[in-house]
Formats: structure tokens, sequence, C-alpha cells
């Protein structure tokens, strides 16, 4: 799943939550952690209330920004990972706008 | 497997101040109520408590603002509030806001003298090393264990395993700082004296639980330190907003601990998860809680052993209309 649309969230949030944590995230394990915790709230919301309100569209598109200066500096199986995420955001985006 | 929205929840066990073994519990953060007429408010708020309690956080702590800032700052209604308090079945954690003290000198509020107040707040709320609620768990005091800084009985930390949790005496009302500190001035010593005193507490608290292995912090104030003031683009406080100080002190700290830090906070009432300082401390999630409006809750599920640690589930009101936002 590397394009995606929004009919792919649903079973891509279910991955995500079943996905266990990478072992070698390396040294910004923290920042990526904060990462992974906000766009997985916005997520949540998504999937609750079908839809993201403007505040919460501006801190998944701060997150996507700052997640895609990372994503080069991660070995393969974190980049696995945060991909997912990456996509996970960017359809949350787009899935959020359409509501 | 994670557990990203789990909703199970650890009995209370309140084998707290213990190096336990990492092992996933859920406490319940909330702030900003009850709001309005005893009549109306009470009943509410006591269903939410009812609904705390039936799904048993291992503690919750209540980030302040116990009352409007147009209610009066009555000894009873003070009284009132604690004793809410003491009605969770858990323990019950609070770190006060500026409704029930800084701003009790305006009229509608009973023209009190705010230092009174905090006086009051601090005698009835803090008399022992314990928190409230019908369980309460044994907290270390600033107060009790630094020099210096007796008064601030209000200050707090204890672990639940490897997770720390740190409670600072920061409020809305851009922290009792009205314009540039005047010498002389009770309330401008109060501040500087308060400032002072929580920038020395975090730094300790970051410091101790670096040197104790602590897989994450947890940082609890009242004041919404991200509106004015605050400027989100450069990640700095303007010089005359009462948060700069020990909003600098958790920058640093946070930064060196690198660890998942998080700052819960109320004030503003709404239910938000956002990064604060993705530039200068990325580390640091923050989340402010629902309010008076909504009177909901937000439970957190701490999982040591899973990254990415924190979860966020709405307790929402069953007396209240269930909105998320």
């Amino acid at each position: 799943m590397t394009q995606g649309n929004s009919q792919d969230l649903p079973r891509l949030w279910e991955i995500h939550q079943a996905a266990a944590w990478p072992v070698e995230v390396g040294s910004r394990e923290g920042e990526l952690m904060t990462l992974d915790t906000v766009v997985s709230w916005c997520a949540a919301y998504f999937f609750e209330e079908h839809h993201l309100d403007p505040q919460r569209v501006t801190i998944l598109e701060d997150c996507l920004s700052d997640l895609e200066a990372v994503l080069p500096e991660l070995s393969e199986e974190p980049l696995d990972y945060f991909e997912r995420v990456r996509q996970l955001g960017t359809l949350l985006l787009v899935a959020g706008r359409q509501q | 497997m994670k557990h990203r929205l789990a909703t199970a929840l650890v009995g209370a066990c309140l084998a707290l101040s213990t190096g336990a073994a990492a092992a996933e519990f859920t406490f319940v953060a909330l702030g900003d109520m009850p709001y309005g007429p005893r009549e109306q408010a009470y009943p509410a708020f006591r269903t939410l408590i009812a609904e705390i309690n039936r799904r048993a956080p291992v503690f919750t702590i209540h980030l302040g603002d116990t009352k409007s800032g147009v209610a009066p700052c009555s000894d009873r209604l003070l009284l009132e509030q604690r004793d809410l308090m003491d009605s969770f079945a858990s323990a019950l954690v609070y770190t006060p806001g500026d409704n029930e003290w800084t701003d009790c000198h305006r009229l509608l509020a009973g023209a009190y003298d705010p230092l009174d107040r905090l006086r009051f707040i601090r005698t009835h709320y803090y008399p022992t090393a314990r928190s409230l609620g019908r369980q309460p768990i044994r907290l270390e005091r600033q107060a009790d264990v630094m020099r210096g800084f007796e008064p601030f009985v209000e200050n707090s930390r204890f672990h639940r395993g490897d997770v720390w949790f740190v409670t600072a005496h920061v409020v809305g009302s851009n922290n009792n700082l009205d314009g540039p500190p005047v010498e002389g001035s009770e309330a401008a010593e109060e501040f500087l004296a308060r400032d002072e005193a929580n920038r020395v507490w975090l730094a300790d608290s970051f410091d101790k639980a670096a040197a104790a292995h602590a897989e994450a912090i947890v940082v609890a104030i009242h004041a919404d330190m991200f509106g004015d003031g605050f400027d989100p683009q450069r990640e700095t406080f303007a010089p005359d907003s009462g948060f700069k100080g020990f909003a600098e002190t958790l920058i640093m700290k946070a930064q060196s601990f690198r660890k998942p830090v998080l700052l819960l906070f109320g004030d503003s009432h709404e239910f938000r998860v956002f990064r604060p300082f993705p530039r200068s401390a990325g580390n640091l999630t923050a989340v402010e809680v629902y309010g008076a409006e909504h009177m909901h809750a937000v439970a957190i599920t701490v999982d040591p052993a899973t990254p990415p640690m924190f979860t966020f589930d709405p307790v929402q009101n069953p007396a209240l209309p269930a909105l998320l936002d």
C-alpha cells in the first residue's frame, strides 16, 4: 500500500494499531513517538467523528511536514513503520477535507 | 501488539512510588470544572465522577479551576470542591488554577485577597503529603524536600513504575503576572517566588527521573501557555509572559531527557493533543483537557513497554451531550 486512497484508511489504521514499534529507531525516538502519538490521535478522532476540524488539520499538516524531514534518516525497519504513519496522515488529511 | 485504543482499565492498584516492572495502566485527567450554579453543575459533575469511578483508573489528576472565575471564592465553595475531589474512588491529585485564587479579587468572585485564598487552599487541600480521593497516594512535595521552598505544598511528584508524574503550580491569567513585576508588590513577589519554585521543582524532578532511568515524565499544570505571548513559529515566549521561565526550563529539560514527555494542562477548555515545541523539544506531547462546557474527562493509557507509550480516550459525561471537541 504505497499510494492508497481514503478507502484504504480503515485498513491502514487497523494495520498500524497492530504494528509493533520498530526496534532500531535511533536517536530521534522521542520525537518519533510524539509524531506517532499525535497522528494517531487525529486518526482516532476521524474514525469517531468522520471529519477533521481545522485545528486538527493544522496539527496533522505540521506532523507530516516534520515527518517528511525525518524519514530520510531512518533505516529500513523504522522507515516502513513511519512511511505508514505518513501515509495514514496524508489520507486522513484528504478524507478529513472531503467531509 | 499495541493497545492504542485500549479501553480496559487497570484496577485501582495504588502501589505508587514503587519500582514495579513496566505495566500498562490508565489514569484520568480533567480540569476547569464544575462551573455554574450548584443545582446544575454539581449533579453533572457527580455523574462524571461516577463514570470515572466505574472505569477505575489508578488515579485522577484535576488540573485546576475548580470553579468559574465569577463564582464566589468563599470558604464554603472551596471546601465543597475539595469534598467533591474526595469523592473520587481512587486517588485525586490536584494542582490549583487561577479561578480559585488569583482571580478572586473580582467583585463577582467576592473581592477576596488572592493571597488569602491561596493560603486557604494550601491549608485545606494540602494538609499532608497525601493526595485527595478515597484511596489517597503518598506524594513527595517540594515543601518537604527542598529547603527554602516550604510554602509550596502543592508542587508534588510521584511515580508509577518507570513513569514519573510532576505537578507544578502554573496557572492561567498569565500565571498571576499582571505586567512587569513591581518591586514591593505582593502579587509580584508571589509570582516571582512561585515561578522560581516551579522552575527549580521541574528541573529537579527531571534530573531525579533521569537518574532513576525513568521511561517517561508527565508534567501537570493548569495554564494554557500557548495563547498570547507564545510564538509557535519560533517556539519562544514574550518577555512579559508569565510562562516564559517555566516553559524554557521545560524545553531545556525535555531536550536533555530525550524520552517521551507529556504535558497536561487545562485553562482553555479544548481537548487537543499536539506538539508545542516540535523543533526545540520534539519529544514533548501536550494534551489539553476538556473544560466546563463539555464536562468530559480524558483517560490516558500508559504502556511503558510499548511505544509510543501514551494513548488518549475521551471519558464522556453521561449527563451531557457527547461532544468530542
